[in-house]
């Protein structure tokens, strides 16, 4: 393991009930953007709370930043290098963004009123809602939101920050903002981003990690990734019936996955493309 | 009309603080009229200063409006950030506390009406019951999940609050108990189910969902009142059930200290999740 390695995990298991939500994971996060890429179910919300110390384990082992969450005094200090963003903030919406991002400030320590309040001021700015951060969360749209989000994970600038689908509801240009945001502040910072957004994921991430069903279907870079789909991936005038997925392009001819027939159009397949024939050919393997 | 503008040389006294008061009012009430003035003085001003000021003035603007408990205990002794972490429960909130209030001086009236003090003693174990289910109750940590992952949030935090709401609750709950008829060494007969119910509610925090819990042991220390009168046979009213007598009350401390064991036990509150 070398020094640049942030979280080990080995044969990470969790269960709910009847349902086995991760089983038996193995990954390693180095400094860095990831994204983490699955259906819903696929047990990514669950991968990332356990990275986020907000829900124990079942089994397996897990070091992040060099200490066990399972300890005490390793949770305490894997929190304090921590900013994490969950999929549903649950934040009481009466709150200005300011309030509580200075709230969650003094959660994390920060106690001393001035800096604590110039830190707050500059990561709302980092985010770009200066101009509304004492309106009340409830008056801000959800896109402000999930900016407000955002930015208290980035205060006291974390060694490893988690997003759990930080794109959900943000329009084109908001997400071209926090790409550039994740650029700006994701030096030396390991960052894992669980999201459906394959563009995203091509955009800003130098690894992927493809997880269905609680396991890691796919590891390694975004272009390796939409190379396992090289060949199968066509454009023709019309609907091909013996293709596994096809839908219309912008362009007005169909984009078909699957086995090509003979003499069709083969085109450079991209990250959502190869994203697709692996959990269709998953799912598939699973009825057969 | 003569304009008078302030002498360059004065300008500069005042932008390094070197005049008197007198002078600095004149040439402030100038300065606020005259653009021509304000750049000249520009030039002249420490960069420091004005940037620590305007920060002086952000933050005040910036201040987030402190409610009345966080100020009260900011009073008593805790540190700022600390006050408005423990504050932020709802069952430490005036309108919280107020509504407990009511519910305690409408029992003692009923009792004084009635001149016996059996509702009070069976009902004032769950008022403290209520707040400390209100404290642990995951929704109500204000910052929900984004809280959970913070170094402050954990056992220490919640359970200070728990401490909180149980000292609110007794104190409003003592003074009415001073309130009820005849007053004798039973009327403290609450104290002991109160801590039993509270402290068992904390114990079970995440290994069952609080609220349902709370609502669980509440019902079940009625029934089991309610039990033992039946079990008495008619002609004996609540007040002399023998929950209120020694017996009761043994069992009853017995119960609050084994719960209170169980809760100084645990290390893990703070993965407790949230929505649980």
């Amino acid at each position: 393991m070398n020094s640049s390695t942030s979280v080990v995990a080995t044969g990470l298991t969790k269960r709910f009930g009847a349902t086995l939500a991760l089983d038996g994971i193995d990954l390693e996060l180095h400094r860095g953007v990831t994204g983490l890429l699955g259906p819903n179910g696929a047990g990514k919300t669950t991968l990332l709370r356990i990275l986020a110390t907000v829900l124990a384990r079942d089994a397996g082992e897990v070091r992040l930043l060099g200490a066990d969450p399972r300890d005490g005094s390793g949770r305490l200090e894997i929190r304090r290098r921590l900013g994490y963003v969950p999929q549903e903030p649950g934040f009481h919406a009466s709150f200005s963004a300011f309030d509580f991002v200075d709230y969650v400030a003094i959660l994390k320590e920060m106690a001393d009123r001035r800096s604590r309040h110039e830190e707050v001021r500059r990561v709302l700015s980092l985010v770009g809602l200066e101009a509304v951060m004492h309106k009340r969360i409830r008056q801000l749209s959800g896109g402000m939101r999930r900016r407000v989000g955002i930015a208290q994970a980035l205060l006291g600038s974390p060694e490893l920050l988690l997003f759990d689908e930080p794109t959900a509801g943000l329009d084109p240009e908001q997400r071209l903002r926090f790409r550039e945001l994740l650029g700006a502040s994701a030096d030396g910072c390991t960052t894992l981003i669980s999201t459906h957004q394959t563009d995203d994921v091509a955009a800003l991430c130098q690894r992927v990690i493809v997880l269905l069903d609680g396991s890691v279907r796919f590891d390694g870079t975004p272009r390796a990734l939409a190379e396992t789909a090289t060949g199968r991936v066509w454009l023709s005038s019309e609907r091909d019936p013996s293709a596994r997925l096809a839908w219309i392009t912008a362009e007005g001819r169909v984009r078909h996955i699957g086995e090509p027939p003979a003499g069709v159009d083969l085109v450079e397949p991209t990250v959502e493309d190869a994203y697709l024939l692996l959990t269709g050919a998953i799912a598939d393997s699973q009825a057969a | 009309m003569t304009t008078w503008h302030a002498p360059p040389e004065t300008l500069q006294r005042y932008a390094a603080g070197a005049v008197d008061d007198i002078t600095a009012c004149s040439i402030e009430a100038h300065l606020e009229r005259c653009a021509a003035c304000r750049a000249a003085i520009a030039a002249s001003a420490d960069p420091l200063l004005v940037e620590a000021i305007w920060e002086g003035v952000a933050d005040r603007v910036d201040q987030p409006r402190t409610h009345l408990t966080e100020r009260i205990l900011h009073w008593v002794g805790f540190e700022a950030g600390t006050a408005r972490l423990v504050a932020a429960t709802p069952a430490l909130r005036l309108a919280w506390l107020a509504a407990v209030a009511l519910v305690v001086g409408l029992v003692v009236l009923a009792c004084q009406e009635t001149r016996s003090d059996a509702m009070f003693l069976s009902i004032a174990p769950l008022l403290p019951l209520a707040g400390v289910a209100a404290a642990f109750a995951p929704g109500t940590e204000p910052a929900g999940e984004i809280g959970s992952a913070t170094p402050l949030f954990g056992f220490g935090l919640v359970l200070r609050r728990a401490e909180l709401v149980l000292a609110t609750s007794f104190a409003i709950l003592l003074v009415g108990a001073l309130a009820l008829p005849g007053l004798q060494a039973r009327d403290a007969a609450w104290v002991l189910p109160a801590l039993a119910l509270s402290c068992t509610t904390v114990a079970l925090a995440g290994r069952a969902p609080v609220v349902p819990m709370a609502a669980a042991l509440g019902g079940a220390w009625l029934i089991g009142l309610s039990v033992l009168m039946l079990v008495d046979g008619p002609g004996s009213g609540l007040a002399e059930s023998v929950a209120f007598a020694a017996t009761g009350q043994i069992v009853l401390g017995l119960a609050a200290a084994a719960a209170l064991g169980a809760v100084l036990v645990r290390s893990d509150f703070d993965l407790i999740e949230p929505g649980a």
